[in-house]
């Protein structure tokens, strides 16, 4: 009795050790916390340095002129249009098949070698450089595999670009509102004698709207900053007439390459002005998507859905 | 009825596979190019891949640097980067309050929407001035201009921060709540379980994440092509024997020597078939990273199971239901 209470003693570390192990992982625990929070109170602080650094040089740049005039005045209005204009023309593409290979990988697909392929292909394409797909579009859209023309420098050519650069995101961002489709709306729709194609087309993709236009806005949010695939597909500038035209064989810049444009070729009125302002515009158009939107999307939900559980 | 059911099945199925031929063109189209510097102009592929010169107008085109600076600014971006995303990633995750962790998520979309043109012009305008100051202060007078390695290292760090942290992020969010709570019942506190438990369940994830921060650190274009210095000829660090051991001078990447040589180049060029070999390389660069990170990814033991397809419902229900419709059909 007296060995085993001796070997107790013996095999338990002293009570001081114990306290001094247990301090020291209490103290580095307290400064590993700190360390964290350090970091992330960091990462903050830098984006709103970024914001401010962007934004406050070019507010007095903003005037009704700015906005509203082309570069041989000193403003970025064919700039913001083709912005817009490529935007909406790549959505409109790029939407029906996304949703429709989304739907297909959700709803037809048995598991097997072309949903793999499927998927393969929407990884490696999203992991493509964007500038290596802006030269594929100079190759296919622009010319015709490098010789003739065929839409040559265009909003066109752009807006295609921007479609195959955004396919891969759209389809993820509506495959993942498409499966999170509560299942027993579906059993419903199948109970009612609905078909597969109008369970989908009635009912999944209805209440999957909220979700995949949430989707849809993040990925328009990154069509704005999109660069290096429109520098050789939609020029690096827009004439100073005619640029209102809804012709989609214009060339046109967009915000984003008339910055690249005014840094690389600095020609023409006013050019730190008209790059501070142009950046300002920026960072304020991806405010409001980012942010106003994202308020918009969740009172879209609740009104959809009656009540949104994300 | 049953007609259409078929045709839908197929309009959505070429759709899906839309993505499988584009995915298959870019390769093609990229690489029927990509060939002519070796059969048209005959040039040695070792010379191409291990040349130090180049010249495109006069028939220099060795990529060694190209290559070396692509790969040493995302190495060295992923180095800075990965302790910093990780650490806010299990801010997010393990030590914020829930007012913190709601605050959080917009700064990270911010971040990666912000567009990479703006980032460049920031490197430009307020980074590379600093980083001259500092390292001239610091090491020599004249020591660098501020443009080269670092720079660009630095300003891809935070371009790719956002990307590590959001995988790392569902990466912790997915282990289970159980280790959690054996490590701490154990006795452990937070950061034990951070370190001993949770990192090493995620390391993985983690993993996938930064994989695919590389594959967006060496594509990225204006961003780098601002702050690189542009310079083909000059590999990003010299070694010297004597005090600082090490200078930082202008290099340039696959990326950025495209951007700017593809502007220059006339239809037929060396320059311009060299690009296309550039970009085919590349290519082959970025694939290979998605198939390392779709490995890395499937060794994973912990994911999101909510994200499993269902099962099919119309498995068992569409025979009866398809021989009604043929007999009404026939009955016309």
């Amino acid at each position: 009795m007296s060995a085993i209470a001796e070997r107790a003693q013996v095999a338990a570390p002293k009570p001081d050790r114990r306290a001094r192990i247990r301090s020291r992982a209490r103290f580095w625990d307290r400064v590993m916390t700190g360390i964290l929070w350090a970091v992330a109170i960091g990462v903050v602080a830098l984006l709103l340095y970024i914001i401010l650094a962007e934004l406050l040089p070019g507010l007095s740049v903003l005037s009704w002129k700015f906005l509203t005039t082309a570069g041989d005045q000193g403003g970025v209005a064919p700039e913001i249009f083709n912005t817009f204009y490529i935007i909406i023309l790549a959505l409109i593409i790029c939407i029906p098949f996304a949703m429709g290979a989304a739907v297909y990988l959700v709803e037809y697909a048995k598991q097997g070698p072309f949903v793999t392929a499927v998927r393969f292909a929407t990884e490696t394409l999203a992991g493509i450089p964007s500038l290596l797909v802006g030269l594929f579009g100079y190759l296919v859209f622009v010319t015709q595999f490098g010789q003739d023309q065929r839409f040559g420098l265009s909003r066109l050519a752009g807006a295609l670009t921007i479609a195959i650069l955004n396919l891969p995101l759209i389809l993820r961002v509506t495959e993942d509102a498409l499966r999170s489709v509560p299942n027993e709306l579906r059993e419903a729709s199948v109970a009612l004698g609905a078909n597969k194609f109008k369970t989908v087309t009635r009912v999944m993709v209805p209440t999957a709207l909220p979700g995949i236009t949430t989707g849809v806005i993040l990925t328009v949010g990154k069509m704005i900053g999109e660069t290096a695939a429109l520098i050789y597909t939609a020029s690096l500038s827009s004439s100073v007439n005619g640029w209102f035209s809804l012709n989609p064989l214009t060339a046109g810049d967009t915000l984003t390459v008339h910055l690249y444009a005014l840094q690389s070729e600095p020609i023409g009125l006013n050019i730190a002005q008209q790059e501070a302002g142009t950046a300002t515009l920026l960072i304020l158009l991806l405010l409001i998507f980012n942010l106003g939107f994202r308020g918009l999307s969740s009172l879209l939900n609740r009104r959809l859905t009656g009540g949104g559980a994300r | 009825m049953r007609n259409r059911e078929w045709i839908s099945r197929i309009v959505f199925a070429v759709c899906a596979g839309l993505v499988i031929v584009v995915m298959a063109a870019i390769f093609i189209f990229v690489g029927l190019n990509a060939h002519q510097t070796f059969t048209q102009d005959h040039i040695n592929p070792f010379a191409f891949f291990f040349g130090t010169q180049w010249s495109p107008d006069d028939g220099e085109v060795g990529a060694l640097v190209l290559i070396v600076g692509s790969f040493s600014v995302t190495v060295l971006a992923v180095l800075i980067g990965t302790p910093l995303s990780v650490g806010v990633a299990l801010f997010v995750t393990e030590v914020a309050p829930p007012w913190a962790r709601r605050f959080m998520q917009p700064v990270l979309e911010l971040l990666t929407g912000i567009p990479s043109i703006i980032y460049g012009l920031l490197g430009l305008q307020i980074l590379v001035p600093l980083i001259a100051l500092i390292l001239n202060n610091l090491v020599e007078p004249f020591y660098t201009n501020g443009f080269g390695l670092l720079t660009a290292a630095l300003v891809l760090t935070v371009m790719i921060l956002p990307t590590i942290t959001s995988i790392s992020i569902d990466a912790l969010s997915a282990l289970p709540n159980g280790l959690r709570e054996a490590s701490l019942a154990l006795g452990a506190t937070r950061w034990q379980t951070i370190r001993k438990t949770l990192v090493p369940a995620a390391s993985s994830g983690i993993f996938t994440g930064v994989i695919l921060g590389m594959g967006r650190a060496i594509g990225e274009t204006l961003a780098v092509s601002f702050v690189i210095g542009s310079n083909a000829n000059s590999f990003p660090l010299k070694f010297l024997t004597t005090f600082p051991y090490v200078e930082i001078r202008p290099t340039s990447t696959l990326t950025v020597q495209m951007l700017f040589d593809f502007a220059e180049a006339g239809p037929g060029s060396l320059n311009l078939h060299a690009i296309w070999t550039l970009a085919f390389t590349l290519l082959v660069i970025s694939f290979l990273l998605v198939v390392a990170g779709r490995w890395v990814a499937s060794r994973s033991i912990y994911v999101d199971r909510s994200a499993r397809p269902r099962r099919n419902l119309f498995k068992r229900i569409r025979p009866s239901h398809a021989k009604q419709v043929v007999v009404e059909g026939s009955a016309q």
